[in-house]
């Protein structure tokens, strides 16, 4: 993939950059707004991160320009500031998606993946399929080898959000925001503990597992 | 301060309100006396008209019997018509009339020939060489076939005369001595005021150079002097006590922030210790990054907790249904419960609107049930209840144990507040402010309701939402 990063701390420009060409992703690191608008508007770009306090231009105001210039490549805006506010206002400005300072690299990788898929998978697929689990949107009904498993609305969501990110890693912030809702972290495991009932509901009767968990950061949903 | 510089007295406001107080006050007595004196006046001249038409009615009466002749006679004495001017003093003495008729050329036929006012009642003046010009009140009518005409007059009274002098010499006497008594008084009602209010400015100077404990001096007999002072002793104990506060606030969190720092410290060497060992380096840095989630949300409640107590997010405000609320977070929470080995049972009366701030509603919520999983014993049965009562939503969260010691119901409210000494367990002591910042912020209260045997909050928030 091919990603701009409008970034002008040197030590998390570095970070990110080393992790995503690692990944096997093309990088191009950018120190200010004015470049970043440059080079966003010059370039084919599958996914934009841009920060949000960048030196000579608030970054919510780039987004706003890229925006109305036509330019539709998805973003993520990147923040120290953590109030509730400020991402609504993120997300008003043209931002996909929001993400605050510090994060973990595996946060704004899964993130990343999950917006560049995003366009495919928009509301009007009816089937989702991994592997030998079926859902069908139109009923909201999921099969397992052609067992009807029997969820909770909100284990259906958490499960429609996974196969939507088939083989991507799905965080827990990323499942507290949109299964959820929440804006902030709870202390308890309420996402663990969720996400182990849904398992025992879509795995445990079956041979293979489809729902693993990357340690310390989420879960992926793959038939392999 | 102030008192021992007299000229500052000039700009004072108490000095300069005294001595206009005090002027308004002359001002108001002069025009008081003049009033009087103006009715008194115009009664004595309603007086002298009432004789002057009786002298008419006399002379009318004569001129009807006799003719011009008749009045003529009737003026003559010692045998003159015309009256000497000397005759004057007497008339004044006796409070007699003063008369004159004239013929259609304006000339004297008899009577005082220095009477000639206008038509009708008019005040009109008396010239004579040995007093001054007199004021004399005068009534001056035609008689029908003669084309004469006839003049009635009476001296305005000496006394009234002396009286209006009098009067006249007292305001400027009055003026001129009271100015500057009423400067005295203004000097010594702000000198005294100056006194009362210079011993709170000392206390408030003493304050300000650091001696928190300085205290307003009262005299006990409850004026307004002492009501501000009393005002200001309270402000200056809340402060001290917020002091108080701040600093515990400072003291925990800066516990709170350095442990999980110096776990990651230690974290970091045992990392360095076993950089040949992949599977334990992997978990140190997964321990490790639990240290720095717990850092995080710490920082998160506290930047939290400031963002609410400036009360930024009230704008954001939006109706919403408070029950659906707690039965999706009762839900949510269930399966967290049960793998803690605890129950939990929702209760809600259905559609209870408020105006908030779900985002902060959903986090008070969730901070409430995440303390109850904290501290409840194993298999305890919580509950949450949401019910409506009067123009309030009531809230409460609770336990079957294994409670809390007996403390002051604020206490657990406090920043960092921990029952356990040592910190040795979970949280950072932020939930239940935050809790409570949240509440006030929807205008309601936090309360600690029962302690014993589980702990009980509830939390009030008003149903309308006054802005």
């Amino acid at each position: 993939m091919n990603i701009l990063f409008v970034e002008d701390n040197e030590e998390t420009a570095a970070f990110v950059a080393r992790g995503l060409e690692e990944a096997g992703d093309t990088v191009t690191v950018v120190p200010d707004a004015q470049n970043g608008l440059l080079a966003a508007a010059a370039g084919q770009f599958d996914v934009i991160v841009f920060d949000r306090l960048l030196p000579g231009m608030d970054g919510l105001d780039a987004v706003r320009v890229l925006r109305q210039s036509g330019v539709t490549t998805p973003i993520i805006m990147l923040t120290a500031l953590s109030g509730i506010d400020d991402r609504v206002d993120g997300l008003e400005a043209g931002a996909d998606d929001y993400l605050v300072k510090p994060f973990a690299f595996s946060e704004l990788h899964a993130r990343i993946r999950a917006l560049s898929r995003r366009q495919p998978l928009t509301e009007e697929v009816t089937r989702l399929q991994v592997g030998d689990l079926v859902m069908e949107r139109t009923t909201q009904t999921a099969t397992r080898d052609d067992h009807i498993l029997d969820l909770l609305p909100r284990e259906y969501r958490i499960l429609e959000y996974l196969m939507q990110n088939e083989g991507q890693l799905v965080t827990r912030t990323m499942l507290l925001e949109k299964i959820w809702g929440y804006k902030f972290d709870p202390k308890t495991s309420l996402v663990q503990t969720h996400l182990s009932r849904l398992r025992a509901k879509v795995d445990k009767p079956f041979d293979t597992e489809l729902i693993r968990t990357v340690r310390g950061s989420g879960y992926v949903i793959s038939s392999s | 301060m102030s008192s021992r510089r007299p000229r500052r007295f000039l700009s004072s406001t108490v000095f300069r309100r005294a001595l206009l107080a005090n002027l308004a006050g002359l001002v108001a007595i002069l025009l008081a006396i003049w009033v009087l004196f103006a009715v008194h006046y115009w009664q004595e001249t309603q007086n002298m008209r009432a004789n002057i038409e009786t002298v008419e009615t006399e002379l009318l009466d004569a001129y009807e019997e006799g003719g011009l002749e008749r009045v003529r006679r009737n003026l003559t004495f010692d045998e003159r018509a015309e009256w000497d001017p000397d005759w004057l003093f007497a008339i004044m003495e006796e409070d007699e009339f003063i008369v004159r008729l004239v013929d259609e050329a304006d000339a004297t036929i008899a009577g005082f020939d220095g009477i000639d006012p206008s038509g009708g009642w008019s005040q009109t003046y008396i010239d004579h060489e040995d007093f001054d010009r007199h004021p004399v009140v005068s009534f001056r009518f035609g008689l029908e076939s003669d084309d004469a005409e006839l003049v009635i007059g009476q001296f305005v009274p000496d006394r009234l005369l002396v009286l209006r002098e009098l009067l006249i010499r007292g305001t400027w006497l009055l003026s001129l001595a009271l100015l500057p008594i009423a400067l005295v008084a203004g000097f010594l009602t702000s000198r005294s005021v100056f006194k009362r209010l210079s011993t709170i400015s000392a206390t408030a100077e003493q304050v300000s150079q650091g001696r928190f404990s300085a205290r307003v001096p009262l005299t006990g007999n409850g004026d307004e002097f002492d009501r501000v002072g009393e005002a200001v002793n309270d402000m200056l104990a809340q402060i001290a006590t917020l002091a108080r506060n701040l600093e515990g606030v400072s003291v925990g969190a800066a516990h709170d922030l350095k442990t999980p720092v110096s776990n990651l410290a230690g974290r970091l060497q045992l990392i360095e210790r076993d950089l040949n060992n992949p599977k334990a380096t992997s978990e140190h840095v997964q321990v490790a990054q639990n240290h720095i989630q717990a850092l995080l949300r710490t920082l998160d409640a506290l930047f939290r907790l400031g963002e609410v107590e400036a009360g930024k997010r009230k704008a954001a405000f939006a109706p919403d249904d408070l029950s659906e609320l707690v039965e999706d977070l009762g839900d949510s929470f269930r399966p967290v419960f049960e793998e803690a080995d605890k129950t939990i049972d929702v209760r809600t009366t259905p559609s209870i609107e408020i105006v908030g701030d779900s985002d902060l509603l959903t986090q008070m919520i969730s901070n409430l049930l995440e303390n109850v999983i904290e501290h409840a014993r194993d298999g305890a049965h919580a509950w949450i209840k949401l019910r409506k009562t009067g123009s309030s939503a009531y809230l409460q969260v609770g336990d079957d144990g294994p409670g809390l010691p007996t403390l002051e119901d604020d206490d657990v409210f406090e920043r960092f507040f921990r029952l356990d000494a040592s910190r040795s367990t979970a949280g950072n002591g932020l939930g239940l402010s935050l809790v409570r910042s949240i509440a006030e912020l929807h205008d309601g209260q936090a309360r600690l309701v029962a302690s014993e045997p589980g702990a009980i909050f509830e939390v009030e928030i008003p149903l309308i939402f006054s802005n």
